[in-house]
């Protein structure tokens, strides 16, 4: 089953990302994919917007004010598919809290292919 | 604790002075007995002289000397303790009698007496002279013994009794004609019925009796002391002896031990000198070795902290990069994102002019590169632990080959055979990269040859080029961090290189050889099950990739 966004029937991604520029442009690449795509600066707007129920993947940033990846994951309990962005390589202890609701990890800079091919399958996993 | 350069025995300076001493305190000693005794001598030749003049006198002129004043006096002259003995014959006239008189207050006392009623050779020690003495306690008795006896001392010292011999015929009453004949003797004696007789007299004592000789002892005066002093009077056709030694020492005491307290104060000041210059020496000795042990312990010191200090400086601009290298690489990746996004959506807007497409491309290149930087300065510092696992580094080749291909130009051959490494198979893929990167960049176009072959339980890798080889001042740092002879490159592949190998217990190095270009090697722990040639010919490569610009050249023979 694809979950859809109930306004527009499309698949509805939540990009949540501090930096203006990545935000943007990969909301921007998503939106030339087909999505339908929230943006969020930071992890408690993030929160806020799932309580909405707005997306049914999530692409994350880790590292964040007010409130980083990691946390926003550990306060969902079952939080929309997640894909991982991060600059930097990942702290094991925390990577490992919250591995199980990590559906991908992409290190930043990537390729745009890249996150479209994931955000696909992400959906796709949704699926199955 | 035991300083080198100290030795138990005195040093040269020390002995010598103390022997000098030593020996100047003999010396001091020898010259000082030496005066001392010719002083004792002369003061013993002067009075056995005086004697032996009385002596003369006496019995030249007939006259008894013994009994005179002057002899009394000269006698008394000495401390008896002083004057020994005096030995010599005298002739007393016939019919005469001698006697020795003490003074006893105002009365005289016979000590000793010789004369009519005594006869020659006659043992006259003890008894006789104590009865004699004991019974002429006073001029009768002294008569009743025969003898003439008449006080003739007139000199009285306040320190010395005062000794007088009275010479008289036997029964002459007492009057002044005794002491006018003890005054002339000669007159009153006569020369013509002398009799010859040897007494001892005792002066001060006992007395002994010597057949040829008058003597004079005192048994206060032996042992007797030192020298003997001989004279030989002439008297008539006689040969009169006179000997006179010291009972003591005739000078004082302080003269007497003078050579022997300066021989003693010599050796003492001798031994202190020695010591105290022996002890300042060893001293100073000890100081200089100390010095010097100290100087070197220093310069030890800071040599190492020379050493320590320039490992600190080192260790901690590697920190320095690593940290800089990690905060720029990390800062860098959004910034590169955001441009690669965006970089992306002008390309897939898809209406470039002709004139901007050529631009774009210029762009994602030079992005790429920048993506490349960013990448190898956050693997350089990043800390992984090495997750070991076995694979075919043949494989691994294949795909490192797949993900990096060479330029154009540049053919790149391999001879790995079926090589099994136990290693991280990411970091392993890595490393390989950056030295298939590394030798594509040293060249442009050329040759790059890879194989592998086990090596001491090890596995060996070698990449090498036909480039322009390195320069061997450069080789010694081309493995740390930012040392590059590219002009493209961050100088970061070879540091990630030795850094991966490092850590899996391996090592990195440069290889000298025969021909032209670049050989870099690296050791990785491995398990060898080789299928080929442990020393592989290019010409039967077992894997290509890539294309020659030219012709293979010649220097650049199959590696061995």
């Amino acid at each position: 089953m694809t979950e859809t966004n109930g306004d527009h029937g499309l698949p509805a991604v939540l990009v949540v990302e501090d930096e203006e520029g990545v935000r943007t442009t990969i909301a921007a690449i998503l939106r030339s994919a087909g999505y339908v795509v929230h943006e969020a600066p930071d992890g408690e707007v993030a929160l806020t917007m799932l309580d909405a129920g707005v997306s049914d993947v999530m692409v994350l940033d880790v590292r964040m004010p007010n409130r980083d990846g990691f946390s926003v994951l550990e306060n969902l309990p079952s939080p929309p598919v997640t894909i991982l962005m991060s600059a930097q390589s990942l702290e094991p202890e925390a990577y490992n809290r919250v591995r199980q609701k990590v559906f991908a990890h992409l290190r930043k800079p990537f390729r745009p292919e890249r996150l479209i091919e994931t955000v696909e399958s992400a959906f796709g996993g949704e699926e199955t | 604790v035991p300083v080198k350069g100290q030795t138990r025995w005195p040093s040269w300076l020390a002995l010598a002075v103390g022997l000098l001493i030593a020996l100047l305190s003999v010396v001091g000693c020898v010259v000082t007995l030496r005066v001392t005794n010719e002083h004792e001598h002369e003061l013993l030749k002067n009075d056995v002289a005086g004697a032996a003049a009385l002596v003369k006198v006496t019995v030249d002129d007939f006259t008894v000397p013994m009994g005179s004043v002057a002899t009394a006096a000269t006698l008394a002259a000495h401390d008896p303790k002083d004057f020994a003995y005096l030995s010599f014959p005298v002739k007393i006239p016939a019919g005469a009698s001698l006697a020795l008189l003490r003074q006893d207050g105002d009365s005289y006392v016979v000590t000793a007496a010789v004369g009519p009623a005594l006869r020659p050779n006659q043992d006259i020690t003890g008894g006789v002279a104590e009865t004699i003495a004991s019974s002429a306690q006073s001029s009768a008795a002294a008569n009743r013994a025969g003898l003439r006896v008449v006080p003739t001392a007139v000199t009285r010292t306040r320190n010395a009794a005062t000794f007088g011999f009275a010479v008289g015929p036997p029964n002459t009453p007492p009057g002044t004609a005794v002491y006018e004949q003890l005054t002339v003797p000669v007159r009153f004696i006569g020369k013509d019925n002398p009799f010859l007789n040897s007494i001892n007299l005792a002066l001060y004592g006992g007395m002994t009796l010597d057949p040829s000789h008058l003597a004079f002892a005192n048994t206060n005066a032996l042992p007797l002391h030192g020298d003997v002093v001989r004279q030989d009077i002439a008297v008539g056709t006689d040969q009169w002896m006179a000997v006179g030694s010291a009972k003591e020492p005739l000078s004082g005491s302080l003269a007497r031990d003078a050579g022997w307290m300066i021989l003693f104060l010599g050796l003492l000041i001798a031994l202190l000198v020695g010591i105290t210059l022996d002890v300042v020496s060893r001293r100073r000795r000890y100081a200089e070795v100390q010095v010097a042990t100290r100087t070197a312990e220093l310069a030890r010191s800071m040599s190492d902290l020379r050493d320590a200090q320039t490992a600190l400086v080192q260790r901690e601009r590697l920190a320095a990069i690593g940290q800089m290298a990690s905060v720029v690489g990390h800062e860098l990746r959004n910034p590169l994102t955001a441009v690669t996004n965006a970089l992306y959506l002008i390309r897939a807007s898809g209406d470039l002019t002709p004139a901007e497409a050529p631009h774009l491309e210029l762009a994602e290149r030079e992005l790429g590169r920048a993506t490349t930087l960013a990448q190898d300065l956050t693997d350089f510092v990043r800390p992984r632990t090495p997750v070991p696992e076995p694979f075919g580094l043949d494989q691994l080749l294949e795909e490192v080959m797949e993900a990096a291909p060479p330029p154009p130009g540049t053919l790149v051959r391999a001879h790995i055979g079926h090589l099994i490494v136990v290693a991280d198979r990411v970091q392993v893929s890595e490393l390989l990269t950056n030295l298939v990167t590394n030798a594509y960049q040293a060249i442009g176009a050329g040759h790059v040859w890879i194989w592998a072959q086990p090596l001491d339980g090890k596995v060996k890798v070698a990449v090498q080029d036909d480039g322009p080889g390195i320069d061997p001042d450069v080789a010694a740092h081309i493995f740390e961090p930012f040392v590059t002879t590219k002009t493209r490159g961050t100088g970061l592949g070879l540091a990630i290189v030795r850094r991966i190998a490092e850590e899996h217990g391996g090592s990195v190095g440069v290889e000298e050889f025969d021909g032209s270009g670049a050989r870099i090697v690296a050791t990785l722990p491995g398990v060898a099950e080789q299928n080929g040639a442990v020393h592989p010919r290019f010409d039967e490569a077992t894997a290509a990739w890539g294309t020659e610009d030219e012709q293979t050249p010649t220097g650049a023979a199959a590696p061995s």
